[in-house]
């Protein structure tokens, strides 16, 4: 109890409160900026924080974290153009709204709902860690290894249509992860006398050009900066009663959204989408979902946002990351010489129970920028151009890859990394499975490796021993269901998007006539 | 048997990672405590060659089960990388600032929207300074000066 009264008193020191704050409201504009995801918001940011101590770093990234998530919801709303892939859900309610004049009501509802589920979230979090630490500790090698096993099988069942082409991926990132100095037996391994490689390929470059590098020349390559035409946002508000009304949705779509957050590799993409098709289908009036209902809207934010402090349960108890930012986060952390897992709980409470602090203090600060600051957001949204934004996007990408060490040779990492990440994209292989098995791969080894050599060379403790056969259960199940929800998905989105479209027209024809 | 139209670059990619998987395997046979088995540092890498090598063959096979889309890299993106790549070159001689100055303007050029040379520079001028702020003074990151100005 010393310890938590202690953590949270250093938590809340200004530097921390403002880098908070503040990283919340860099998430929220640039989550807000279509084509800017929350992944390369964080990618982006990230060398901020590498002069300052872990706390105030920590605050910051979780900050852009839980802004980045929700601010993808304010392009979606006004533009009909997602932020993110997450927050597609909230176009198929949330533009019909703005089309029949409530977009004010639309994103009002969209922060109510991004913070209530952070907020829920936050609490399970809380919750999951403490229930889980006394049992963290009994898992050895073998559950490791099945757990980053986990992680790399459900990434790939969500790559895309081919299975093939994300199992590649995911092998392309865990070859990556192979070059340096062996972990177990300090033999170079493809480093071909080149000191520089005897570390590796550092992590945090090579992720900021597959995600930000990559989209910057997907961006060059789309061209044009057609203005944009965002809907007015007029009197934002959402009364009491309408929110009383629409609490089962918020609430399921809080477990889901959590939930999704913890299975490692799941994604925000899977949580905005379930919820979504979940509070249509316990609707007693699923017919008005598509055609600009608050609770559609609510579905899909309540659960997308409900997945940051969701993904932090696997990252910091066992170290497996839950998501694509996580990954970076993970990096982050690791740069800042704290290696997330059990030994973690046990011995860094002093950065444990900080990252409540900040999560709360992050979906605090979206309920009061959504509802005062929309406005300047919305605006700069439709001042800002591709063109501006392509140079952004380059510079600060390999700026942000050269200031990881100062060494000229991360920068050209992030470059090479930034043009394979492109050309995967062009030829359909998803760079999403890569990134989260180049941080994964080199943990498989070691944990397979390890137990091993404990085992004498006997690979069945791996299949056997009964937390790591549990584990296999629910790793094949999750699988399962993951594809059956991702089918289910494609289908639903067909569907909203076939509504959108017929509402429009039907908007649109009066005015021609 | 004809490959669908439009698989070059797919196929191409896979007779990469065939010879990538077969460079990496041979490589890794020749590590050495090769008596500790599955444990030494070699195996592994030998399992991920072979997996790799195992997935190019299936990935050319479903080439005719999933014929690919046609993949074109416009000249422009080409040429951006290029000029990245360049970048990276350019700020170690002539620093931070004048490289980042031309890069940015030739890039956000390269954006094709009718934008003029004259909004282009202004543009890349504020990017500069925005960097400034961001790198220098609240981060305190080191920018390199340049071999040429030292």
């Amino acid at each position: 109890m010393e310890q938590l009264s202690f953590a949270i008193s250093e938590a809340f020191a200004p530097l921390n409160i403002v880098l908070a704050i503040g990283g919340t409201f860099a998430g929220i504009v640039l989550g807000a900026i279509p084509g800017l995801t929350a992944t390369m918001a964080i990618a982006l940011l990230v060398p901020f924080t590498f002069g300052y101590p872990i706390l105030p770093a920590t605050a910051f990234l979780l900050g852009i974290y839980c802004g980045g998530m929700y601010g993808g919801a304010i392009s979606a709303i006004l533009l009909r153009v997602p932020g993110a892939p997450s927050n597609a859900p909230t176009t198929f309610d949330g533009y019909p709204l703005s089309l029949k004049g409530q977009a004010g009501k639309a994103i009002a509802t969209s922060t109510i709902a991004s913070a209530l589920g952070g907020t829920f979230s936050v609490i399970v979090l809380f919750v999951g860690l403490s229930t889980l630490a006394p049992y963290v500790l009994l898992f050895s090698t073998e559950e490791y290894f099945v757990l980053t096993a986990f992680g790399m099988i459900i990434v790939i069942s969500l790559s895309g249509r081919s299975l093939i082409k994300g199992f590649i991926s995911a092998v392309l990132g865990i070859t990556v992860g192979i070059v340096g100095l062996d972990q177990i037996m300090p033999y170079p391994r493809f480093t071909f006398g080149v000191t520089e490689l005897l570390t590796g390929f550092p992590e945090v470059p090579a992720l900021i050009g597959l995600f930000c590098l990559s989209q910057g020349f997907r961006m060059i390559e789309e061209g044009g900066s057609s203005p944009r035409t965002a809907a007015k946002l007029g009197h934002q508000s959402v009364s009491l009663s309408e929110l009383w009304g629409i609490r089962r949705t918020l609430l399921r779509s809080s477990v889901i959204g959590t939930i999704v957050g913890i299975v490692p590799a799941a994604g925000p993409n899977i949580a905005s989408f379930l919820g979504y098709s979940e509070a249509r289908r316990a609707s007693s009036t699923p017919e008005i979902f598509g055609t600009g209902t608050i609770e559609g809207v609510a579905a899909s934010e309540a659960s997308n946002n409900a997945v940051p402090a969701g993904a932090l349960l696997p990252l910091l108890s066992f170290g497996i990351p839950g998501d694509t930012v996580t990954v970076i986060l993970l990096g982050a952390l690791l740069l800042h010489g704290y290696t997330p897992g059990p030994m973690m709980i046990r011995e860094n409470t002093e950065l444990l129970y900080p990252m409540f602090v900040f999560l709360l203090i992050a979906n605090a600060s979206i309920l009061a920028i959504g509802l005062a600051a929309v406005r300047p957001i919305a605006r700069l949204l439709q001042m800002t151009s591709n063109r501006f934004l392509v140079g952004v996007v380059l510079v600060f990408g390999v700026v942000g890859g050269f200031a990881y060490s100062g060494q000229i040779n991360e920068a050209l990492i992030t470059v090479v990394f930034g043009i394979i990440g492109y050309m995967m994209e062009k030829l359909g292989i998803s760079i999403v499975p890569m990134s989260i098995t180049i941080i994964l791969g080199p943990m498989m080894e070691v944990y397979l490796r390890q137990s091993l050599i404990a085992n004498g060379g006997d690979i069945t403790p791996i299949f056997t021993r009964p937390i790591a056969l549990t584990l296999w259960i629910i790793a094949l199940f999750m699988t399962w269901a993951t594809i059956k929800v991702n089918r289910r998905i494609a289908a639903v989105e067909a569907e909203a998007r076939q509504r959108a479209g017929e509402l429009e027209r039907k908007i649109e024809e009066p005015m021609e006539s | 048997m004809k490959l669908p139209t439009d698989s070059g670059p797919l196929l191409f990619t896979y007779l990469a990672l065939i010879g990538l998987s077969i460079l990496i395997f041979a490589l890794a046979r020749g590590f050495p405590f090769a008596h500790m088995g599955a444990a030494g540092p070699g195996f592994f890498p030998q399992v991920i060659a072979v997996l790799l090598f195992l997935l190019s063959l299936a990935g050319i096979a479903e080439l005719w089960r999933n014929p690919p889309r046609r993949v074109r890299v416009p000249v422009r993106v080409l040429a951006v990388m290029a000029l990245t790549l360049g970048y990276v070159g350019a700020m170690l001689y002539i620093g931070y600032y004048p490289s980042t100055f031309l890069f940015a303007a030739l890039a956000m050029w390269s954006a094709r929207d009718g934008a003029g040379v004259l909004r282009v520079l202004v543009e890349a001028a504020l990017l500069v300074a925005i960097s400034f702020v961001f790198f220098e003074l609240l981060i305190d990151a080191y920018l390199p000066t340049g071999v040429l100005f030292r």
